[in-house]
C-alpha cells in the first residue's frame, strides 16, 4: 500500500489509529507489527511469510551475537553476525539480483540454459534488509543490546511509515522508542503537518512534475527537440525528489502520530553548492548507512590512498547497485565516485572560491546528467535522449509544442523551485512565531490542503510508486 | 490536566474528522451504480476470496471503491479542474479549456506504427477491390483538427493536425480520398456550431457539410440546407469530453436532428441482433446521458437502412466509427446503407463487399481511430 492513496487515509490508517490508541501501552508493539505485516501484504500478500523468515532469522541471531558478546566469546559472536548478514544478503541477492546475474550470465556462450526466475521484487525489501542488518551488526558492536521482545523487534523491521520507501532507521536511533515513546497531543499535531506537507509535495509536485516527464519521455524520436527534452528531465529531477522527499516525510509524521522520531532524509538538496554536499542532502539515511556500515568497517580514510579509494568506490557501486538490478544504476553509483574524487582532488576548493551562482549551476548540470543514467534502464534509449538535448538527432530547439507547454508551466516550475529551498519552511516559522493568528490560519490551510489531496487522488490517473525496483 | 494549543487541536480535529467523516460517509452512504457524469459503471464494494487477495485484485478493487464511492465525488473532480485551471494550466487531463465554451480533448503526438497499420490495411483493401467498385476514404477531424480557432493561448493545434493529416494523406497515396477537415475547420472559423462543445463527435450540422463534400465527390448534387426541417431534441448534452474534463462549469451542448421528408419511412436494421426499428432515430437514449447513441441505434457491428415500401435503390456500404452516425440519415436519402463498424464486426469485410452488392464503398472515420485504434487494419482480413 502506498501513502498517497485513498485507501491508506480512510481504510487503513482510519483502522490502525483507532485501534492503536484503543490498546493498553503494553500491547501496542504487537498491534504495530500486525497492522504493518497487514500493509506490507496489502498488494503482495505471499511476500509477508518472507518478511516474517526475516523477522525471525535476525531477532535470533540478534540474540545469539549478544548471549556471546556476554560470555565474552567475541569470535562466536563475529559468526553468527556474519552468518545473519549471510543470509539476509542472500534473500536480497535471490530476490532482487538473481534475474540480474543470469541474464548477465546468459551472454557467455553455453551459459544460456541457466534459467530466469521473473520473481517479483518483493516491496521495500532494499531498505528492510539494511535495517534489519544494522540490528544485528549494532548489537555486535555492542552499540545496543539486543531486542528479546519479539513483537517489539518485528514492529522495528516492519515499521508501516518507512517499511517500504525509507529513512533507513538504525536499530540504535530508535532502540528507546520502541520500548518507551511519547504520545502526544503537540506531537501528533506535528506528525500531522509533516504528514500532510510529504502528501502535497508527492501529490501536487511529484506526481504532476511525473506526468510531464512521461510526456516528454514519449515524445516520437522524429519530433524530440532540445528544448522538449530538457524541459522533459528537468521534470523528472523534480519528480524524484518530491516523491522521495515526500515519502520520507510522510513516513516521519505518521512515525511521530504514534510516537516515533525519525532522522530527517532529506536537506533540500537542490541547493547544494558541490556534489559532496549534494550527497550530504540526499537520502541521508542511505548515505549514513554505507558510511557506518560498509566504509567505516573497510578501513574508512584511516588507511592508505589506495585503500581509501578502494573503500569510496566500493561505497559508490554499492549505492548505485542497491538502486535496482541494472547496469544503468551501477554507471550512476560511478558516475558518482568519478565526480566526488574529483571534487576531493581538486575542485571542490575552487568551487568553494566560485561565485555561489557558479558552483549551483555546476551541481545541478551533473545532478541533472545523473539522473539521466538513473531513470533510463536501457542506455541506448539514454544516450539518443542525451543526444537530443544537445541538439543531435532533434527536429528543432523547440516546437510549438514547447512552447506551449513551457508557457503554461511557467508557474509550475516557479512553485517547483522554490519549495526546492528552504525559503517555505522557513517563511512559515518566521510567520508562526510572530501571530497566532497565522498559527490558525495554517491548522486550517493544511486542513483544506489534505482536501485538496483528497479531490487529486480521487481523480488520479497518475500515481506512479517510484520504489519498486529499489 | 496539560493545556493544548489550539491550533493543535485544530489540525488534529481536522485530520481526524475529514479522515473518520469520509470513511464513515463512504460506508454508509448507499453506493452508486453507475455514474451518469463520466458515464461509466463504477467499483462495488469488492468480494472477498483468497484468490483474488492473492492476486491483488482484491485490495486493488478497495482501492477504485474508495475513488468511486466517496461522498461529494463529482466535487472533488470539479475542485482539481478549477484548480488546474487557476493555476495557469490551460488543461485538465488532457482536455483543454478552448474558448466560446468549447473543450477539446488534445492528443499531441501521433503513434506513427499504428498509423502504418491502418493505412497500409486501407491501401491492401483498395487493392484487393475490384475495379467496377468505388471505393473511397473520408478522413474526418478530431474536434483539435477542427477547433483550431478555439484552443487555449499558444496552443498550435493547426501545426500539430496539419503534420498528421499530411502524413495520413500522404500514406492513403493512390486511393481516392474525400477531403474533410478544411471545409469543416473552415466553418468552424466562421461561427459554425459543427463540433459540440463537449462532445468529440461533429454536430448535425457538421455531419451534414460532411455529407455536402462526400456527395460532391461523388458528382451527385447533394441536398441543400433548407431541404431539412431542424429538430431540436436535446438542450441538455454533456459529451464524453465533459465527462473527461472535470469540468463542470461548461454548458451543455443542442442536439438537432435534421429530418427531411420520408425519413420515417426508413426502417434501421440491426443486423447483430436482428432488432428493427422504424426510422433512423432511437429516442430512447434522449432521455440518458449517452445521447448520440440516438443516431441509428449507437454502435453496433452492422446496420443496415432501406426502405420500409421495399423499393431497392443502390446500394453504399459505409465502414465507420461513431462519427458515421449522424452521417448515415443524410446518405440513406440517397442510397440503401449497410453500415459496417470494424470494432464490432470480426468478419471479413472484403467478402461481404460482394455479398451485399454494393457498388461503393466509403470509409469514413474520424482522425482519433486512424491514430489509436486497429479498426481499419481489421479491412485486411481475409484479404491473401
Amino acid at each position: 500500500m502506498v501513502f498517497s492513496s485513498l485507501e491508506f487515509l480512510f481504510l487503513y490508517l482510519t483502522l490502525t489509529l483507532l485501534i492503536y490508541f484503543i490498546v493498553p501501552l503494553k500491547l501496542r508493539n504487537i498491534v504495530l507489527l500486525i497492522v504493518s505485516l497487514i500493509f506490507y501484504g496489502w498488494g503482495e500478500p505471499v511476500y509477508v511469510f518472507l518478511m516474517m523468515f526475516t523477522i525471525a532469522v535476525d531477532y535470533v541471531f540478534g540474540l545469539f551475537v549478544e548471549k556471546n558478546l556476554l560470555a565474552g566469546n567475541k569470535k562466536r559472536a563475529k559468526g553468527h553476525m556474519i552468518a545473519a548478514i549471510v543470509i539476509n544478503l542472500a534473500i536480497l541477492g535471490f530476490f532482487k539480483y538473481y534475474d540480474f546475474f543470469v541474464s548477465n550470465l546468459h551472454l557467455i556462450p553455453g551459459l544460456d540454459w541457466i534459467p530466469l526466475l521473473e520473481i517479483g521484487l518483493p516491496i521495500g525489501i532494499s531498505f528492510y534488509t539494511f535495517q534489519a542488518l544494522s540490528y544485528v551488526i549494532d548489537v555486535y558492536r555492542g552499540d545496543t543490546g539486543a531486542q528479546h521482545n519479539v513483537a517489539s523487534f518485528g514492529a522495528y523491521v516492519t515499521l508501516y511509515p518507512q517499511l517500504i520507501a525509507g529513512p533507513i532507521v538504525r536499530y540504535k536511533d530508535v532502540d528507546d522508542q520502541l520500548t518507551v515513546r511519547e504520545h502526544s497531543v503537540p506531537l501528533f499535531a506535528e506528525g500531522t503537518r509533516t504528514f500532510i506537507a510529504g502528501m502535497c509535495k508527492k501529490i501536487f509536485f511529484a506526481n504532476m512534475a511525473g506526468q510531464l516527464w512521461e510526456y516528454f519521455k514519449a515524445v516520437p524520436l522524429d519530433d524530440r527537440t532540445v528544448l522538449g527534452t530538457w524541459m522533459g528531465m528537468i521534470c523528472y529531477a523534480f519528480q524524484i525528489y518530491f516523491d522521495f522527499s515526500g515519502y520520507s516525510d510522510m513516513a516521519i509524521g505518521l512515525g511521530k502520530m504514534i510516537g516515533f522520531r525519525f532522522l530527517e532524509n532529506f536537506n533540500y538538496p537542490y541547493i547544494s553548492k558541490s556534489i559532496t554536499e549534494f550527497w550530504r542532502r540526499w537520502h541521508i539515511s542511505l548515505s549514513t548507512w554505507f558510511r557506518e556500515y560498509v566504509y567505516i568497517p573497510l578501513g574508512g580514510n584511516r588507511c592508505s590512498k589506495l585503500k581509501q579509494l578502494r573503500n569510496i568506490f566500493a561505497v559508490w557501486f554499492l549505492t548505485g547497485f542497491w538502486h535496482g538490478a541494472s547496469w544503468n544504476y551501477i554507471l550512476w553509483g560511478l558516475y558518482y565516485f568519478v565526480l566526488l574524487m574529483i571534487e576531493k582532488l581538486f575542485l571542490l576548493k575552487k568551487l568553494e572560491k566560485a561565485p555561489a551562482f557558479v558552483s549551483h549551476i555546476y551541481t545541478l548540470f551533473f545532478v541533472l546528467f545523473g539522473w539521466l543514467l538513473f531513470v533510463f534502464e536501457d542506455l541506448g534509449a539514454g544516450m539518443v535522449y542525451l543526444g537530443n538535448m544537445f541538439g543531435v538527432g532533434v527536429s528543432g530547439f523547440a516546437s510549438g509544442l514547447d512552447v506551449y507547454n513551457l508557457v503554461r508551466n511557467l508557474g509550475f516550475f516557479a512553485v517547483l523551485a522554490i519549495a526546492s529551498t528552504p525559503l517555505p519552511k522557513k517563511l512559515y516559522y518566521r510567520l508562526t512565531e510572530k501571530s497566532t493568528a497565522v498559527r490558525y490560519m495554517a491548522s486550517f490551510g493544511t486542513i483544506i490542503a489534505l482536501l485538496m489531496c483528497v479531490a487529486y487522488l480521487v481523480d488520479s490517473t497518475f500515481n506512479p510508486f517510484l520504489y519498486f525496483r529499489f | 490536566m496539560k493545556k493544548y494549543k489550539a491550533y493543535d487541536i485544530i489540525t488534529i480535529a481536522g485530520l481526524l474528522a475529514v479522515m473518520y467523516g469520509f470513511s464513515i460517509a463512504t460506508l454508509i452512504v448507499p453506493d452508486k451504480e453507475f455514474s451518469e457524469d463520466e458515464n461509466r459503471y463504477l467499483q462495488q464494494k469488492p468480494k472477498f476470496s483468497i484468490d483474488s487477495l492473492v492476486k491483488g485484485k482484491f485490495t486493488q478493487e478497495i482501492g477504485e471503491y474508495y475513488a468511486d464511492q466517496i461522498p461529494l465525488r463529482n466535487l472533488f473532480v470539479g475542485a482539481k479542474a478549477v484548480t488546474e485551471i487557476a493555476s495557469g494550466k490551460q488543461e485538465n487531463d488532457d482536455i483543454l479549456l478552448g474558448s466560446d465554451g468549447y473543450i477539446i480533448a488534445k492528443d499531441d503526438y501521433a503513434d506513427y506504427e499504428e498509423i502504418d497499420r491502418n493505412l497500409k490495411a486501407v491501401q491492401r483493401f483498395n487493392d484487393a477491390l475490384g475495379e467496377e467498385i468505388d471505393f473511397r476514404v473520408a478522413i474526418a477531424g478530431r474536434s483539435q483538427d477542427v477547433l483550431t480557432g478555439y484552443v487555449p493561448a499558444l496552443y498550435p493545434a493547426e501545426e500539430v493536425s496539419d503534420k498528421l493529416f499530411a502524413y495520413v494523406n500522404e500514406g492513403l497515396d493512390g486511393v481516392q480520398t474525400v477531403e474533410l477537415l478544411e471545409p469543416l475547420r473552415s466553418r468552424a472559423d466562421a461561427g459554425e456550431y459543427v463540433y459540440y462543445r463537449t462532445d468529440h463527435h461533429w454536430t448535425t450540422l457538421g455531419a451534414y457539410y460532411a455529407y455536402v463534400e462526400i456527395m460532391n465527390s461523388y458528382g451527385i448534387e447533394p441536398y441543400p440546407l433548407e431541404h431539412y426541417t431542424q429538430e431540436k431534441v436535446s438542450d441538455a448534452f454533456y459529451g464524453t469530453t465533459w465527462s473527461k474534463a472535470g469540468m463542470k462549469w461548461i454548458d451543455p451542448d443542442d442536439m438537432l436532428y435534421f429530418r427531411w421528408s420520408g425519413d420515417e419511412d426508413m426502417v434501421t436494421e440491426i443486423v447483430d441482433s436482428g432488432e428493427t426499428m422504424q426510422g433512423m432515430y432511437d429516442r430512447s437514449y434522449l432521455d440518458k446521458k449517452d445521447k448520440y447513441s440516438s443516431f441509428i441505434g449507437g454502435n453496433n457491428g452492422h446496420v443496415r437502412i432501406t426502405r420500409a415500401d421495399g423499393v431497392e435503390r443502390e446500394t453504399l456500404l459505409l465502414v465507420k466509427d461513431s462519427f458515421g452516425h449522424s452521417l448515415a440519415p443524410f446518405l440513406a436519402e440517397h442510397f440503401d446503407l449497410e453500415i459496417i463498424d470494424l470494432r464490432y464486426y470480426k468478419l471479413p469485410l472484403i467478402d461481404f463487399v460482394n455479398e451485399c452488392g454494393a457498388s461503393r464503398v466509403l470509409v469514413m472515420y474520424n482522425m482519433d481511430s486512424v491514430t489509436s485504434s486497429n479498426s481499419l487494419a481489421m479491412l485486411n482480413l481475409g484479404i491473401k
